[in-house]
């Protein structure tokens, strides 16, 4: 075998397909020459203006239709690539040959990717052309396209991602018509901040420049990557195991996520309200991980159950990345310990130089009632839904239910209130409004946390978490209890 | 050491209350070809997609060649070729490029894939038409392509699941031939069908399920044999109405149904030579004007309208 008989055949395949089909074809003409004609109304106009061309303007008219071409038509492509796959009944033959998800979702990344190295590399020559034109430098023009290449391969990642969970036509005409619009808004969106970064190229080479810089590659890079997991777990079948991979990244995450608040936290000179502030962060990206892993059927399913270790320990530390709903309450509460207990031993390591004020107890205070809200948001409607768990549907509308519980609870007992009784500021008050009952806090308030354990509201946000607690645990001793049977099984 | 090669073991899959497979045990030895025969929702083709590790039992297992497709699904497909009923073909792809793009899936060198290919095209015929675009080739040249997609790997079990639906006269006739060789290539085929002629040309036993359930198996010469021990089918023909000569049948015994068949009619009648002599005695005696009356072979049709009597809806 030779190098190129180890490509993805995937990948091959998506390529070949998109540049024989007549979509690349004249999309790839159109967008060139509009480029042409961009770039020769601009040397016409700023010629007939008396002035000389600049390069950074010059470099806005042709990043526009770049922008359009690897943000809008890469990730389009991307999508109905992987919805042709069901389109065209070609998805089981994919499966037959043996090709895993990740495979199939990596080819078509990759062959999306070279399509855009195609688009790059057709925009070349006017982009240097801009280059040498004066009034744009190279840190400036190299940090743009970095971020647009990158930006291009995270939204092919959504777009992928779109594309696995919905097979049905009507959902994927639905979700393609959205994309559309969030890949058009995106394209717009970034031709304004070129123009903008050009207009105040200083900004970038700041120290809040670059952190915003590096805080911008890693969204994109992390959440790129936690939709490629996502996008193929989806393509795996529903009782195999579509759970542990997305776990084991989400903890990779929030490890990163650890790291990364810490360095920042030392970097800006260990201020306390920013590190609760990056804490009360992590606990809701946490939950919203937690969100989908919580919500998911009972049962390790056939296929799980041979992947359990099969020794008794090994099988017992796997059980919160082995799917099941209770083993995703397992999954959330472990990290809601680590992420608390890594926050608390950083702040010993490291104490911030801020700690005694007011306003770190009170930032202290606003992350345990974010950790209990979220808890509680999270709980209920997982706990209610979790007798039809094994129906996709009612898994998508328990996962949409934690938002719109959260909202109304905010929002009903207002309203109620606000009809119901004469009216006033002291409406917003209740225990469902997390704002109000930290408001209703005393800021200064000494000793905390013992202060906070005296406050009526904290005992009934504490009841209330408490008892959730006490009705998931049934469902996470079951999940425990599936692993070591399976695990036993699998000794005999 | 068994000679089969797929093994259908307690298999039970159900969709919410409904159970699509329940209980289906049933094997297919090496070489052998097995006609998978039931109406449309017997449970034929989630019993195959399940042998094909595309969908999980609910309970019970399905061998190939000794390994669970539950279990070793990965293993499993390397010694099967599935060919479903809804087979795909990529558009703005040739059938070169179509082949060699699946033998690249199955980790094929690129001699391997020459040489595969060049042979595959050979057996189904494509030769002519590798640079062809998928989307412009006929449904039969297109079940064809799959086929030959189907065999890059060179599987020792041929799964095959309607091949046969929607194809042309000439088509069914060509796929009816390529069965036939890769029988004789020693390939095991499991092949379901509606058409019970043609698979009765192309068996060596069949499976009869409905609702889920096995109701019959076994080769189709044993079935036939049992069959006309019991029954004989009977080809009757009167000078008058159709209708008359029906009533006339039914009303004697040992006759239990009658099917009309060009001009004449084919009667379902348990009796033995003996019966039958009696038989056309009796309506001869009665005034029945018979024109013809002659024993009629029994096919699989036969067997499968024996086996399935009353149950099939």
């Amino acid at each position: 075998m030779n190098a190129a008989d180890h490509l993805n055949p995937i990948f091959l395949q998506a390529l070949r397909q998109a540049l024989r089909g007549r979509m690349f074809q004249v999309l790839f003409w159109i967008t060139l020459v509009l480029a042409m004609s961009f770039s020769l109304l601009y040397i016409v106009i700023a010629t007939q203006a008396g002035g000389e061309p600049s390069g950074d303007t010059y470099f806005i008219w042709v990043y526009a239709a770049l922008s359009f071409a690897v943000h809008l038509f890469v990730p389009f492509s991307a999508f109905l690539s992987l919805g042709n796959e069901w389109d065209e009944d070609t998805y089981e033959l994919l499966v037959l040959s043996n090709l895993r998800p990740r495979n199939i979702v990596f080819g078509k990344l990759l062959s999306a990717l070279l399509q855009a190295g195609l688009w790059f590399s057709a925009f070349g020559p006017f982009l240097v052309f801009s280059f040498l034109m004066p009034g744009l430098d190279l840190f400036t023009f190299g940090v743009i396209l970095l971020l647009t290449a990158l930006s291009t391969a995270f939204l092919t990642n959504l777009a992928l991602c779109l594309s696995a969970t919905a097979r049905g036509r009507f959902a994927r005409t639905f979700l393609l018509a959205l994309l559309g619009l969030f890949l058009s808004g995106w394209a717009l969106l970034a031709v304004v901040l070129a123009s903008e970064t050009l207009e105040h190229p200083t900004d970038l080479r700041s120290s809040i420049g670059q952190q915003a810089i590096w805080g911008i590659v890693t969204a994109l890079v992390v959440v790129g990557g936690y939709l490629f997991v996502f996008a193929c777990t989806r393509l795996a079948h529903e009782e195999e195991n579509r759970s542990t991979g997305l776990r084991v990244f989400s903890s990779v995450i929030l490890v990163a996520a650890w790291w990364w608040a810490t360095s920042l936290y030392l970097a800006i000179g260990r201020i306390a309200e920013v590190f609760s502030a990056f804490t009360l962060m992590g606990v809701l990206v946490l939950t919203v991980f937690s969100a989908l892993y919580v919500t998911e059927g009972r049962g390790l399913g056939r296929r799980v159950e041979l992947e359990v270790p099969k020794s008794r320990w090994l099988a017992l530390l796997s059980t919160p990345w082995l799917p099941g709903g209770g083993r995703g309450v397992a999954w959330y509460w472990l990290h809601l310990g680590l992420w608390l207990g890594a926050v608390a031993l950083t702040l010993r390591v490291w104490p911030a130089t801020s700690v005694t004020s007011p306003d770190a107890t009170m930032s202290r205070l606003v992350v345990w009632v974010g950790v209990a809200y979220t808890w509680i948001y999270m709980a209920v409607p997982a706990f209610v839904f979790r007798p039809w768990s094994r129906r996709l549907a009612l898994r998508v509308v328990a996962r949409v239910a934690m938002p719109v519980f959260a909202l109304l609870s905010f929002l009903v007992p207002t309203m109620v209130l606000f009809l119901f009784t004469s009216g006033g500021p002291e409406v917003m008050e209740h225990i469902g409004n997390p704002v109000e009952v930290v408001d209703s806090f005393d800021p200064t308030l000494e000793g905390f946390p013992h202060r906070l354990l005296r406050e009526p509201r904290a005992w009934s946000l504490g009841g209330i978490g408490l008892a959730l607690v006490l009705l998931h645990l049934p469902g996470v001793v079951h999940g425990v209890r599936e692993v070591l049977a399976a695990s036993r099984a699998r000794r005999a | 050491m068994t000679n089969a090669i797929l093994e259908v073991r307690d298999l039970v899959r159900t969709f919410g209350s409904f159970n699509a497979v329940d209980r289906v045990s049933f094997r297919v030895e090496r070489g052998e070809v097995a006609g998978f025969i039931g109406p449309n929702g017997a449970g034929k083709t989630t019993t195959m997609r399940i042998a094909a590790t595309l969908d999980l039992p609910d309970g019970g297992d399905v061998f190939i060649d000794g390994e669970s497709v539950v279990a070793r699904a990965r293993e499993v497909r390397r010694r099967l070729g599935f060919m479903p009923d809804a087979y795909g073909a990529y558009s703005a792809t040739t059938v070169h490029d179509y082949l060699d793009f699946f033998a690249r899936a199955y980790g094929l060198s690129r001699e391997e894939r020459r040489e595969t290919i060049r042979r595959l095209v050979d057996f189904v015929q494509l030769g002519d038409l590798l640079e062809k675009d998928t989307s412009e080739l006929s449904k039969g040249m297109r079940q064809r392509l799959c086929l030959a997609k189907t065999l890059l790997h060179d599987p020792d079990l041929m799964i095959l699941d309607e091949p046969a639906s929607g194809l042309d006269p000439r088509a069914r006739i060509e796929l009816r031939e390529l069965v036939k060789a890769l029988a004789g290539m020693g390939k095991a085929i499991l092949i379901s069908s509606h058409i019970l002629s043609e698979l009765g040309e192309m068996c060596d036993s069949i499976i009869v399920i409905e609702r889920g359930v096995v109701l019959a198996q076994g080769r189709v010469d044993e079935l036939s044999r049992g069959l006309r021990q019991r029954t004989q089918l009977l080809y009757v023909k009167s000078f008058g109405p159709l209708e008359a000569l029906e009533r006339a049948l039914l009303e004697e015994a040992g006759v239990q149904a009658t099917n009309a068949e060009e001009a004449g009619l084919v009667v379902r009648f348990s009796g033995d030579e003996q019966g039958r002599a009696a038989l056309l005695a009796r309506l001869v005696t009665r005034g029945v004007p018979i024109t013809e009356f002659r024993s009629d072979a029994v096919g699989l049709e036969d067997v499968f309208l024996d086996v399935t009597r009353g149950r099939v809806q």
